[in-house]
């Protein structure tokens, strides 16, 4: 897999193109693996949670762990 | 009224400085009127100074001098003078001076302390915790927080001057079930996930040495939610550390340098420049203890050679059920070390009386040994050594051999432990042997006894579970020799693990760590922790191991603990500011407490208070 990053550059004064206006740069990266979700805070075992006397109560539409 | 700022301290005049004109701030330390004159001990940090208000100062400096109480906090200046010959105080640094007031401030006053501030505190421990700011004023507590700061920043100065950096792990961190319970923050941006406080900073210092940190080190703060015993803390310091490209051995040489430099700068201690090395299997076969005090010898000795020639059934016993159960285990592929008797020589204590023997007795059976076996060693009728009392009448034939064996006199006391399980029996002795030590006053307080344990059994059979446990960490690289045969016979597997004991206390521990993952896989499926848990719970950090992990090993002294046997203490609340009790509790800011129904509702918690609990 090869992924591509677009990042924004300001162009500097006398180089070619309009003045202050954003330019894509675009980088061809070395392969890399996509980034899983944050891993921490996490969900705890049941086990801990009632070792600490306690329940959650997630908000209306959560989708819970 | 402008503040007197002092302009010096309480420990720091000298009779080099009479006739000068000084301010001094601090607290009133002892107070006491002799005929028209107070003398005021006024206490810092530093020392302190005695203070007097002549009998011809102003009436107005004797008025307020009149008011004061002990702990009033004070500035009071005057001209420092020389005491008379007679009046010398050779126990104060400042004992040739004291200062004569011209000006006396009342900072603030004192309420009814709860307890006199002295070198020590008599007052109970909940006591103490309550008014902790008052304890802390005390001379111990200041000389222990003292050493305590000259330790921190021996280390830093050492450890930075061999290179490492120091560098901060986070102290919000995954939860991983594992070992100890770990503290738990819910998190309010993601209902229902939490935060873990670290149990040490282990993950994340082996990530730094994949990013090519190669040595790290770090005074940091430590979370384990165990139930509250004995002289445990919730939270603790230790000094952690790691490097790359490390054996054994360089780990070992750095923490004595360390040490060394480290009791040198803060004690003015000398320690050798290498310690003693035990392996864990000499220690519990020599001191039944895998942090023995070294501090006085008497090495326990295997008295199982002198068991077939006696009339002792129950020594028999313990040695062929334990055969019987080695060779159980051994057909399932486990290996196990089968029974043990164990002697230990009392050298002159043959006049113990019989009370002593059994408070002794008592200390073994604490770790489950079934009884202790005693022989006194008399003059026979010819004058030569002979047994007598105890177990003695079943060697009658065979006394001259244990006489000889175990190298007693006359006046000894031979103490004997036996179990189908050695480890029962190394143990057990191990206990008599400390207190032994203690009771004969072995033990010497001002000495220190550094000692390596190395060689640890990598894995330990879980009997309830029937399967193997790592008996240290997953991360633990197992000895280079064992890896062919880590499936086959885990039970013969030592670890590249090591512990530092001080005077019967375990100081620190460490390893060098496995840095290849295909190593790491084995063990996680010895001790049958599938790839997905492994994943789950310490996926980021095997993960880390792809990309090229240099090797790696470590160890974290204790920095609580070091600091209190240094200091001589027995509890480690003795050199911690602000310690919990011993029910996890704080009686000063009353932690922990309850919390406001808000701040449940923004965690999307609710307590579920136990049957019969009170609430809140």
């Amino acid at each position: 897999m090869r992924a591509v990053y677009l990042s924004p550059m300001v162009l500097r004064e006398g180089t070619r193109g309009p003045r202050g206006r954003l330019a894509a740069l675009t980088i061809i990266s070395t392969p890399t693996r996509p980034v899983g979700a944050p891993d921490c805070p996490n969900e705890v075992d049941q086990k801990q949670l009632d070792e600490l006397h306690l329940s959650i109560r997630y908000p209306e539409g959560h989708q819970g762990s | 009224m402008k503040l007197l700022k002092r302009s010096t301290t309480c420990g720091a005049l000298s009779a080099t400085d009479v006739g000068k004109t000084v301010v001094l701030n601090g607290w009133v330390h002892r107070k006491r009127d002799h005929g028209g004159i107070s003398f005021i001990n006024l206490r810092d940090r530093y020392g302190v100074t005695q203070v007097v208000v002549d009998a011809d100062a102003s009436d107005s400096l004797k008025a307020v001098a009149a008011e004061l109480r002990h702990e009033f906090c004070i500035a009071i200046e005057g001209v420092v003078r020389a005491r008379p010959d007679t009046m010398v105080n050779k126990d104060m640094a400042t004992g040739t001076i004291e200062v004569v007031a011209g000006q006396l401030q009342i900072l603030t006053r004192c309420d009814v302390l709860p307890f006199q501030i002295d070198e020590e505190s008599d007052a109970k421990e909940e006591t103490r915790l309550k008014y902790r700011y008052l304890d802390l004023r005390s001379g111990g507590m200041q000389k222990r927080l003292a050493l305590r700061n000259a330790v921190a920043f021996a280390v830093r100065e050492h450890m930075i001057g061999e290179g490492f950096f120091e560098i901060e792990t986070p102290t919000f961190i995954k939860s991983t079930p594992e070992g100890a319970r770990d503290y738990l923050v819910p998190s309010r941006l993601y209902p229902g996930k939490f935060y873990a406080l670290p149990q040490s900073p282990q993950l994340y210092k082996q990530i730094l040495m994949v990013s090519g940190f190669d040595k790290y080190f770090q005074l940091a703060r430590c979370y384990r939610d165990e139930d509250a015993r004995g002289d445990r803390q919730p939270e603790f310091t230790q000094i952690d550390i790691e490097m790359s490209f490390v054996e054994r051995d360089d780990v070992l040489a750095m923490t004595e340098r360390l040490f060394g430099h480290v009791f040198r700068k803060t004690l003015g201690v000398e320690l050798p420049k290498t310690f003693t090395r035990l392996s864990y299997d000499e220690a519990l076969e020599r001191y039944g203890s895998d942090k023995p005090d070294l501090r006085f010898e008497m090495k326990m000795q295997d008295f199982g050679p002198f068991v077939a020639g006696s009339t002792f059934q129950a020594f028999k016993d313990a040695l062929s059920e334990g055969e019987a159960e080695r060779q159980r285990q051994a057909a399932k592929g486990v290996t196990v070390s089968g029974g043990g008797v164990k002697a230990l020589v009392a050298p002159g204590k043959a006049d113990y009386s019989r009370k002593q023997i059994e408070e002794l007795e008592a200390a073994a059976k604490i770790y489950r040994a079934k009884g202790l076996a005693w022989m006194k060693v008399s003059a026979g009728v010819d004058g030569q050594p002979a047994l007598e009392g105890g177990a003695s009448k079943f060697f009658a034939d065979n006394f001259a051999a244990v006489i000889s064996g175990l190298g007693v006199k006359v006046g000894d006391l031979i103490l004997v432990v036996a179990d189908s399980t050695r480890r029962v029996a190394n143990i057990a002795l191990g206990a008599v042997r400390s207190k032994l030590g203690k009771d004969l006053g072995l033990v010497d307080p001002k000495r220190f006894e550094l000692a390596w344990i190395v060689d640890f059994p990598m894995f330990e059979y879980n009997e309830d579970e029937q399967k193997w446990d790592t008996a240290h960490h997953m991360f633990t690289m197992p000895q280079a020799q064992f890896h062919p045969t880590l499936e086959s016979d885990p039970g013969s597997v030592k670890g590249d693990l090591y512990d530092l004991v001080l005077n019967g206390f375990e100081l620190a521990s460490g390893s060098i760590r496995i840095h290849d993952p295909a190593l790491q896989k084995r063990i996680f499926q010895i001790v049958g922790f599938n790839e997905a848990d492994g994943e789950k719970k310490f996926g980021f950090l095997t993960e880390s191991f792809k990309y090229g992990a240099p090797p790696h090993g470590g160890i974290a002294p204790g920095l609580d603990r070091l600091v209190m046997l240094m200091a001589g203490q027995t509890s480690i609340k003795e050199v911690i500011a602000f310690p919990k009790n011993s029910f996890a509790v704080s009686p000063m800011d009353d932690c922990p407490n309850e919390v406001d129904q808000k701040q449940l509702d923004e965690l999307h918690l609710t307590i579920r208070y136990p049957e019969g609990h009170q609430g809140s």
